[in-house]
Protein backbone atom coordinates (compact mmCIF):
# COMPACT_ATOMS: atom_id res chain seq x y z
CA UNK A 1 0.00 0.00 0.00
CA UNK A 2 2.85 2.13 0.94
CA UNK A 3 3.81 2.17 -2.84
CA UNK A 4 0.83 3.23 -3.97
CA UNK A 5 -0.35 5.99 -1.52
CA UNK A 6 2.38 8.55 0.19
CA UNK A 7 1.51 10.92 1.98
CA UNK A 8 4.75 13.30 1.63
CA UNK A 9 6.34 16.56 4.14
CA UNK A 10 8.80 17.97 2.68
CA UNK A 11 12.92 17.25 3.17
CA UNK A 12 15.34 17.90 0.50
CA UNK A 13 17.65 15.18 0.49
CA UNK A 14 20.68 15.68 -1.61
CA UNK A 15 23.83 13.53 -2.54
CA UNK A 16 27.48 14.98 -1.73
CA UNK A 17 29.35 14.57 -4.56
CA UNK A 18 32.94 14.14 -2.86
CA UNK A 19 32.92 10.62 -3.70
CA UNK A 20 31.52 10.15 -7.29
CA UNK A 21 31.27 6.59 -6.39
CA UNK A 22 30.01 6.49 -3.26
CA UNK A 23 27.22 7.93 -2.79
CA UNK A 24 26.81 10.18 0.27
CA UNK A 25 23.02 11.01 1.68
CA UNK A 26 22.78 14.77 3.32
CA UNK A 27 19.44 16.00 3.28
CA UNK A 28 18.74 19.46 3.80
CA UNK A 29 15.84 20.23 6.58
CA UNK A 30 13.51 23.15 5.29
CA UNK A 31 10.88 25.27 6.95
CA UNK A 32 12.34 24.42 10.29
CA UNK A 33 10.53 27.56 11.38
CA UNK A 34 7.33 25.97 10.29
CA UNK A 35 7.30 22.67 11.60
CA UNK A 36 6.60 19.96 9.57
CA UNK A 37 4.42 20.78 6.10
CA UNK A 38 0.96 18.88 6.30
CA UNK A 39 0.73 16.66 3.15
CA UNK A 40 -1.01 17.85 0.30
CA UNK A 41 -4.07 15.83 -0.24
CA UNK A 42 -6.91 17.40 -1.54
CA UNK A 43 -7.04 20.30 -3.90
CA UNK A 44 -9.13 21.55 -6.90
CA UNK A 45 -9.27 19.82 -10.35
CA UNK A 46 -10.56 21.55 -13.54
CA UNK A 47 -10.86 20.68 -16.90
CA UNK A 48 -8.75 22.70 -19.31
CA UNK A 49 -10.90 25.32 -20.17
CA UNK A 50 -10.91 26.43 -16.13
CA UNK A 51 -6.81 26.07 -16.11
CA UNK A 52 -6.80 29.85 -16.73
CA UNK A 53 -2.86 28.90 -17.47
CA UNK A 54 -1.19 31.27 -20.29
CA UNK A 55 0.33 29.61 -23.43
CA UNK A 56 3.67 29.61 -22.24
CA UNK A 57 3.33 28.71 -18.87
CA UNK A 58 5.01 25.15 -17.79
CA UNK A 59 3.48 22.31 -16.80
CA UNK A 60 4.26 18.72 -15.63
CA UNK A 61 2.08 16.37 -17.60
CA UNK A 62 1.23 12.49 -16.93
CA UNK A 63 -1.36 10.64 -18.23
CA UNK A 64 -2.16 7.05 -16.35
CA UNK A 65 -4.62 4.60 -18.17
CA UNK A 66 -5.72 6.98 -20.85
CA UNK A 67 -6.47 10.13 -18.18
CA UNK A 68 -4.11 13.02 -18.58
CA UNK A 69 -3.64 15.39 -16.13
CA UNK A 70 -1.48 18.86 -15.61
CA UNK A 71 0.49 20.66 -13.27
CA UNK A 72 1.40 23.77 -13.47
CA UNK A 73 4.58 24.12 -11.92
CA UNK A 74 4.01 27.91 -11.02
CA UNK A 75 1.50 26.25 -8.59
CA UNK A 76 3.79 23.54 -7.15
CA UNK A 77 6.82 26.48 -6.25
CA UNK A 78 7.62 26.98 -2.39
CA UNK A 79 8.46 24.19 0.26
CA UNK A 80 5.35 23.77 0.92
CA UNK A 81 3.98 22.92 -2.79
CA UNK A 82 6.35 20.89 -3.97
CA UNK A 83 4.48 17.31 -3.70
CA UNK A 84 1.02 16.65 -4.68
CA UNK A 85 -0.82 13.19 -3.55
CA UNK A 86 -3.07 12.81 -6.15
CA UNK A 87 -5.15 9.98 -7.84
CA UNK A 88 -5.41 9.41 -11.38
CA UNK A 89 -6.64 6.84 -13.71
CA UNK A 90 -7.11 4.62 -10.78
CA UNK A 91 -3.52 5.06 -9.32
CA UNK A 92 -2.59 6.62 -6.61
CA UNK A 93 0.60 9.06 -7.17
CA UNK A 94 2.83 11.53 -5.80
CA UNK A 95 3.61 14.84 -8.50
CA UNK A 96 6.82 16.34 -7.43
CA UNK A 97 9.33 18.53 -9.10
CA UNK B 1 10.49 14.45 0.92
CA UNK B 2 9.16 12.11 3.79
CA UNK B 3 6.35 10.12 3.58
CA UNK B 4 3.73 9.97 6.72
CA UNK B 5 3.36 6.50 7.36
CA UNK B 6 7.28 5.34 8.15
CA UNK B 7 9.07 8.36 8.10
CA UNK B 8 11.73 7.98 5.37
CA UNK B 9 12.88 9.91 3.73
CA UNK B 10 12.96 10.00 -0.26
CA UNK B 11 14.89 11.38 -2.95
CA UNK B 12 12.85 13.60 -5.54
CA UNK B 13 15.13 13.04 -8.47
CA UNK B 14 15.65 9.50 -7.36
CA UNK B 15 12.52 8.51 -5.95
CA UNK B 16 14.72 6.09 -3.62
CA UNK B 17 14.11 6.01 0.10
CA UNK B 18 17.74 7.47 0.98
CA UNK B 19 16.74 6.64 5.01
CA UNK B 20 14.31 5.10 7.55
CA UNK B 21 12.36 1.93 7.35
CA UNK B 22 12.07 1.99 3.68
CA UNK B 23 15.55 3.08 2.64
CA UNK B 24 16.31 1.16 -0.98
CA UNK B 25 13.28 1.09 -1.93
CA UNK B 26 12.41 2.51 -5.06
CA UNK B 27 8.91 3.85 -6.16
CA UNK B 28 7.04 3.20 -9.61
CA UNK B 29 8.04 6.09 -12.16
CA UNK B 30 5.06 6.76 -14.94
CA UNK B 31 6.09 8.62 -17.82
CA UNK B 32 5.65 12.09 -17.57
CA UNK B 33 7.51 15.58 -19.16
CA UNK B 34 7.48 19.03 -18.78
CA UNK B 35 6.04 21.56 -21.81
CA UNK B 36 4.21 24.35 -22.23
CA UNK B 37 0.24 24.65 -21.70
CA UNK B 38 -0.21 25.64 -25.47
CA UNK B 39 1.25 21.85 -26.36
CA UNK B 40 -0.21 19.39 -23.53
CA UNK B 41 -3.25 21.17 -24.43
CA UNK B 42 -3.42 20.54 -27.81
CA UNK B 43 -1.95 16.94 -27.11
CA UNK B 44 -4.63 16.34 -24.38
CA UNK B 45 -7.84 17.89 -25.11
CA UNK B 46 -9.37 16.18 -22.00
CA UNK B 47 -6.87 17.29 -19.85
CA UNK B 48 -7.77 18.14 -15.91
CA UNK B 49 -5.65 20.47 -14.38
CA UNK B 50 -4.18 20.76 -10.74
CA UNK B 51 -5.42 24.26 -9.81
CA UNK B 52 -3.64 25.98 -6.68
CA UNK B 53 -3.03 29.41 -6.17
CA UNK B 54 0.01 30.61 -7.93
CA UNK B 55 3.05 30.83 -5.85
CA UNK B 56 5.66 31.97 -8.74
CA UNK B 57 5.16 33.43 -11.96
CA UNK B 58 8.52 32.67 -13.53
CA UNK B 59 8.47 28.77 -14.24
CA UNK B 60 7.11 30.03 -18.51
CA UNK B 61 9.10 28.82 -21.19
CA UNK B 62 11.77 31.62 -21.16
CA UNK B 63 13.06 29.70 -18.20
CA UNK B 64 15.22 27.49 -20.47
CA UNK B 65 16.91 30.59 -21.85
CA UNK B 66 20.08 28.87 -20.92
CA UNK B 67 19.98 25.49 -22.32
CA UNK B 68 23.37 24.35 -21.51
CA UNK B 69 22.35 24.12 -17.34
CA UNK B 70 19.33 21.49 -18.56
CA UNK B 71 19.18 17.75 -19.04
CA UNK B 72 16.94 15.04 -20.25
CA UNK B 73 17.94 12.17 -18.31
CA UNK B 74 17.31 7.81 -17.92
CA UNK B 75 18.11 6.20 -15.32
CA UNK B 76 17.69 2.58 -14.30
CA UNK B 77 19.36 -0.64 -13.24
CA UNK B 78 22.15 1.42 -11.70
CA UNK B 79 22.96 3.41 -14.82
CA UNK B 80 22.22 6.54 -16.19
CA UNK B 81 22.45 8.84 -19.51
CA UNK B 82 21.80 12.42 -20.06
CA UNK B 83 21.33 14.50 -23.33
CA UNK B 84 22.09 18.07 -22.91
CA UNK B 85 19.54 20.89 -24.06
CA UNK B 86 22.48 22.85 -25.68
CA UNK B 87 23.58 19.96 -27.59
CA UNK B 88 19.41 19.17 -28.22
CA UNK B 89 19.10 22.42 -29.95
CA UNK B 90 21.35 21.41 -32.37
CA UNK B 91 20.44 17.95 -32.83
CA UNK B 92 16.45 17.60 -32.02
CA UNK B 93 16.17 13.93 -33.17
CA UNK B 94 18.68 11.89 -31.37
CA UNK B 95 18.39 7.70 -31.99
CA UNK B 96 20.44 6.04 -29.09
CA UNK B 97 20.70 2.88 -26.94
CA UNK B 98 19.97 2.70 -22.90
CA UNK B 99 21.05 -0.32 -21.20
CA UNK B 100 19.10 -2.77 -24.03
CA UNK B 101 16.59 -0.45 -25.01
CA UNK B 102 16.57 1.73 -28.49
CA UNK B 103 14.96 4.95 -28.01
CA UNK B 104 14.86 8.23 -29.55
CA UNK B 105 15.23 12.00 -27.58
CA UNK B 106 13.21 14.27 -29.37
CA UNK B 107 13.42 18.25 -28.74
CA UNK B 108 11.12 20.86 -29.38
CA UNK B 109 13.08 23.97 -29.32
CA UNK B 110 10.02 26.70 -29.73
CA UNK B 111 8.60 25.49 -26.18
CA UNK B 112 11.70 23.93 -25.02
CA UNK B 113 10.25 20.12 -24.37
CA UNK B 114 12.37 17.02 -24.12
CA UNK B 115 11.05 13.95 -24.26
CA UNK B 116 11.51 10.31 -24.57
CA UNK B 117 10.51 7.24 -26.74
CA UNK B 118 11.12 3.89 -27.43
CA UNK B 119 11.86 3.27 -30.89
CA UNK B 120 10.58 -0.25 -30.91
CA UNK B 121 7.77 -0.82 -32.51
CA UNK B 122 5.82 -4.28 -33.00
CA UNK B 123 8.78 -5.86 -32.85
CA UNK B 124 10.71 -3.56 -35.35
CA UNK B 125 13.33 -1.12 -34.48
CA UNK B 126 13.08 2.31 -35.80
CA UNK B 127 15.52 4.92 -36.96
CA UNK B 128 14.44 8.58 -37.23
CA UNK B 129 15.77 11.79 -38.40
CA UNK B 130 14.36 15.20 -39.43
CA UNK B 131 13.04 15.77 -42.84
CA UNK B 132 11.32 18.83 -43.71
CA UNK B 133 10.70 19.69 -40.33
CA UNK B 134 8.90 16.75 -39.60
CA UNK B 135 10.26 13.43 -38.04
CA UNK B 136 10.41 10.90 -40.19
CA UNK B 137 11.52 7.02 -39.38
CA UNK B 138 13.99 5.78 -42.24
CA UNK B 139 12.57 2.22 -42.08
CA UNK B 140 8.77 2.90 -43.68
CA UNK B 141 9.16 7.03 -44.20
CA UNK B 142 6.60 7.07 -42.04
CA UNK B 143 5.74 10.84 -40.25
CA UNK B 144 5.44 11.40 -36.79
CA UNK B 145 4.84 14.02 -34.58
CA UNK B 146 7.04 14.44 -32.13
CA UNK B 147 5.42 15.84 -28.88
CA UNK B 148 3.30 12.74 -28.84
CA UNK B 149 4.75 9.57 -30.27
CA UNK B 150 2.01 9.38 -32.88
CA UNK B 151 2.38 8.36 -36.53
CA UNK B 152 0.16 10.95 -38.55
CA UNK B 153 1.12 10.05 -41.91
CA UNK B 154 2.44 6.88 -44.08
CA UNK B 155 2.39 3.16 -43.44
CA UNK B 156 2.36 3.43 -39.62
CA UNK B 157 -0.29 5.90 -39.26
CA UNK B 158 -2.17 5.96 -36.04
CA UNK B 159 0.60 3.66 -34.23
CA UNK B 160 1.96 5.16 -31.00
CA UNK B 161 5.43 5.17 -29.75
CA UNK B 162 5.74 3.94 -26.01
CA UNK B 163 7.41 7.08 -24.14
CA UNK B 164 9.73 6.69 -21.64
CA UNK B 165 10.34 7.50 -17.87
CA UNK B 166 12.56 10.30 -18.32
CA UNK B 167 13.44 13.49 -16.07
CA UNK B 168 14.52 17.20 -16.86
CA UNK B 169 16.49 18.63 -14.47
CA UNK B 170 19.49 21.25 -14.08
CA UNK B 171 22.52 19.23 -15.34
CA UNK B 172 24.25 19.92 -11.92
CA UNK B 173 21.33 18.46 -9.70
CA UNK B 174 21.82 15.32 -12.35
CA UNK B 175 25.07 14.25 -12.41
CA UNK B 176 25.42 15.12 -8.29
CA UNK B 177 22.44 12.06 -8.25
CA UNK B 178 24.07 10.06 -11.07
CA UNK B 179 27.87 10.68 -10.86
CA UNK B 180 28.54 7.75 -13.21
CA UNK B 181 26.00 9.20 -15.86
CA UNK B 182 26.91 8.55 -19.42
CA UNK B 183 25.88 10.88 -23.02
CA UNK B 184 27.32 14.24 -21.85
CA UNK B 185 30.87 15.37 -22.74
CA UNK B 186 33.76 15.69 -20.33
CA UNK B 187 33.39 19.83 -20.53
CA UNK B 188 29.72 19.28 -20.15
CA UNK B 189 30.44 17.32 -16.79
CA UNK B 190 33.48 19.87 -15.71
CA UNK B 191 30.54 22.30 -15.75
CA UNK B 192 28.13 20.45 -14.30
CA UNK B 193 30.32 20.10 -11.67
CA UNK B 194 32.19 23.08 -10.90
CA UNK B 195 30.32 25.49 -8.44
CA UNK B 196 27.94 27.67 -9.51
CA UNK B 197 29.04 30.68 -10.91
CA UNK B 198 27.21 33.99 -10.23
CA UNK B 199 26.61 34.41 -14.08
CA UNK B 200 25.24 31.20 -14.56
CA UNK B 201 22.46 31.82 -11.56
CA UNK B 202 18.68 32.10 -12.34
CA UNK B 203 17.67 35.51 -11.81
CA UNK B 204 15.77 35.10 -8.89
CA UNK B 205 14.17 33.19 -5.97
CA UNK B 206 13.87 29.11 -5.98
CA UNK B 207 16.69 28.34 -8.53
CA UNK B 208 17.49 24.38 -7.73
CA UNK B 209 14.59 23.40 -9.85
CA UNK B 210 13.39 21.68 -12.14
Amino acid sequence: MWQRLLAFSLLFPCLSTADAQEREFNPVKVGRLFGRFQPITEFPIVPANKAELEPNELVLGVVVNGKARAYPINMLTGPSREILNDQLGGAAIAATW
Amino acid sequence: MMDSETKSLWSHLLGEAMDGELKGTVLESYPSHMTDWANWRAENPETTVAKLSRTSQRYRTEFYRNPSQFVVGIAGGGMAKAWNFQQLTKTPIVNDQFSDQSLVVVFDSKSKTALTFSRTLDDQVLTFEEKDKAMVDRETRSVWNRLSGKAIDGPLKGKRLAPMVSIVSFSKAWVTFHPNTTGLTKAELEESRAPRRSRNRQPRGDDKKP
